[in-house]
């Protein structure tokens, strides 16, 4: 149980929840087209490429394996980064309307966390939908081994990430105390995390020097390794490993964050745009 | 004809004056342009190098049709995006109103009120890559093959704004934030691979119903091959069905829009 000072967490929770469940048409509409359009396209580019090369296996992949990492790429994407480009912060910054924020007896920081949450629990559900229908309709291919732990601790690190890429977004975000409009710098992290996280092409087809690079960053977490470890294609020791990756991110950008956050503070006037 | 000029010259000049204001946002979204453009390049760089061939096409004919394919996107982000993102906004909060009462077409003044400056500089950038990557191309192609192609990607441009219209327009009816946007940008990676991929029912889906191949990928294959008419017929006939379409649902929108809260 929540302490009391806590209860109002609950209560954001389950209204931005109700929130996604208003759209329902856009909700099944967005959700089936995007998964469809992504997990098509990279069927018939890899068909060609695997025809092409008359090989059985690529970057460690068979065919049937690739495709599976093309269904759990855009539904890990969506617990880690979601649909939004942002998290609203930089909008509250230049309109003014964090000094709403400022006055309640809670932390903003938290608040919007919360809200964070919301949205990622919402896409486990999808997370779970897709794997369903997949499951329904395809076997399982021989090079991966699905396993209900193994998903449990792909949808735990997955969620661990989006704590981590949220802390990230948020402090791109706070630099709306200085500048005029950031949403591009947003979209920059974005494009970034989709490359370097593993989540437009598996990261085990990257040359290895640049692998190397990638894997000292906190962009494998933001797609790659869930999806590993959902495949069953990383040992579940590496599990304790990640989080422990994962934690030590957090507190590099959590101290980041609060500094800019009280350097901005003392800069923020609340008169808006 | 030329009272839309006048008024399109004055929509350039307007916005340029409102995007150097900003030169924070200015700045940073031409380096988010470029960030996308490398991450497009590097994509197919990392596939060549576990394939000598994609879909038929070597490196240099890829990179031709990156970059035609990224020349559809910077044009688009210069001059429709910013006001094709605004529509719903417009739509729920009732401020299509002002836009219905001018003299001019709502059509046109909705898609083409906002240029930005920004990704103008990023459509310079643009023509260079493509400019880099016809003189890279070992091969000298015939210059009528050429134009062809210019004129195709310029009507892929048209056909991608009437694709994106038609995941827009549901708005008026479904009322959501942002209609069907997210679905478009899914299905944008179709036009971002060759068409040769594709074969079935799908690849009749992504050339007669969501037609996202015809854009950038049925005027590369223009370039590289025998000049086929069929193929611009197709182009043509699809182009002006899908503009067709998009101008009744247009009509057909905005008599169901009944204003503030609509």
């Amino acid at each position: 149980m929540l302490p009391t000072k806590y209860m109002w967490a609950i209560n954001v929770f389950t209204l931005e929840l109700r929130k996604y469940f208003t759209y329902r048409v856009d909700f099944w509409v967005n959700f089936l087209g995007r998964l469809f359009s992504v997990t098509v396209v990279s069927y018939f580019l890899w068909k060609s490429i695997f025809q092409y090369r008359a090989v059985t296996q690529i970057g460690g992949y068979s065919f049937s394996a690739m495709i599976l990492y093309y269904l759990f790429s855009p539904i890990t994407e969506k617990v880690i980064i979601g649909n939004e480009k942002d998290n609203g912060i930089s909008f509250e910054i230049y309109d003014g309307s964090l000094s709403c924020y400022l006055m309640y007896p809670i932390s903003f920081f938290l608040y919007k966390y919360v809200i964070k949450l919301a949205q990622s629990s919402f896409m486990v559900v999808q997370y779970f939908i897709a794997l369903g229908g997949y499951l329904l309709f395809f076997q399982i291919p021989q090079d991966v081994s699905l396993s209900l732990l193994g998903l449990i601790q792909s949808i735990v690190l997955a969620l661990i990430a989006s704590f981590v890429y949220f802390t990230l977004l948020s402090l791109i975000e706070l630099s709306a105390f200085w500048a005029d409009n950031i949403w591009s710098l947003c979209v920059m992290l974005r494009f970034s995390t989709s490359m370097l996280g593993g989540i437009l092409i598996p990261l085990t087809l990257f040359p290895n020097r640049i692998q190397n690079i990638i894997f000292y960053t906190p962009f494998p977490y933001f797609g790659f390794i869930p999806i590993q470890l959902a495949m069953g294609k990383l040992s579940h020791a590496l599990l304790l490993e990640g989080i422990v990756c994962l934690f030590i991110w957090e507190l590099v950008f959590l101290f980041l964050f609060y500094l800019v956050w009280l350097k901005g503070l003392k800069k923020y006037t609340g008169v808006g745009i | 004809m030329l009272r839309y000029l006048r008024l399109f010259l004055y929509f350039v000049r307007f916005s340029i004056s409102r995007a150097l204001e900003f030169r924070f946002d200015f700045t940073f979204r031409i380096v988010m342009d470029c960030v996308y453009y490398f991450v497009n390049i590097y994509f197919y760089k990392i596939l060549f190098i576990h394939s000598l061939q994609i879909a038929g096409w070597s490196e240099p004919q890829m990179m031709i049709f990156i970059s035609g394919y990224l020349l559809i996107d910077a044009l688009n982000m210069t001059l429709f995006s910013n006001n094709t993102w605004a529509i719903p906004i417009l739509v729920n909060r009732g401020d299509l109103d002002y836009y219905m009462l001018r003299p001019v077409s709502t059509f046109f003044f909705i898609s083409l009120r906002d240029f930005a400056a920004n990704s103008f500089i990023n459509l310079l950038i643009t023509i260079g890559i493509m400019t880099w990557s016809f003189a890279h191309y070992p091969v000298s192609l015939p210059a009528i093959n050429i134009v062809l192609y210019l004129v195709f990607i310029i009507n892929g441009l048209f056909l991608y704004h009437a694709m994106n219209m038609l995941f827009i327009i549901p708005v008026f009816w479904t009322h959501s934030v942002f209609g069907f946007r997210e679905v478009f940008w899914g299905f944008v990676r179709v036009l971002e691979r060759p068409d040769q991929i594709y074969d079935g029912w799908i690849r009749k889906l992504f050339t007669f119903i969501l037609p996202f191949c015809l854009m950038a990928s049925f005027p590369a294959k223009l370039l590289f091959e025998s000049l086929n008419s069929l193929v611009i017929i197709h182009i043509i006939f699809v182009t002006s069905m899908f503009w067709g379409l998009v101008m009744l649902l247009w009509h057909l929108a905005l008599r169901h829009y009944s204003s503030a809260s609509s």
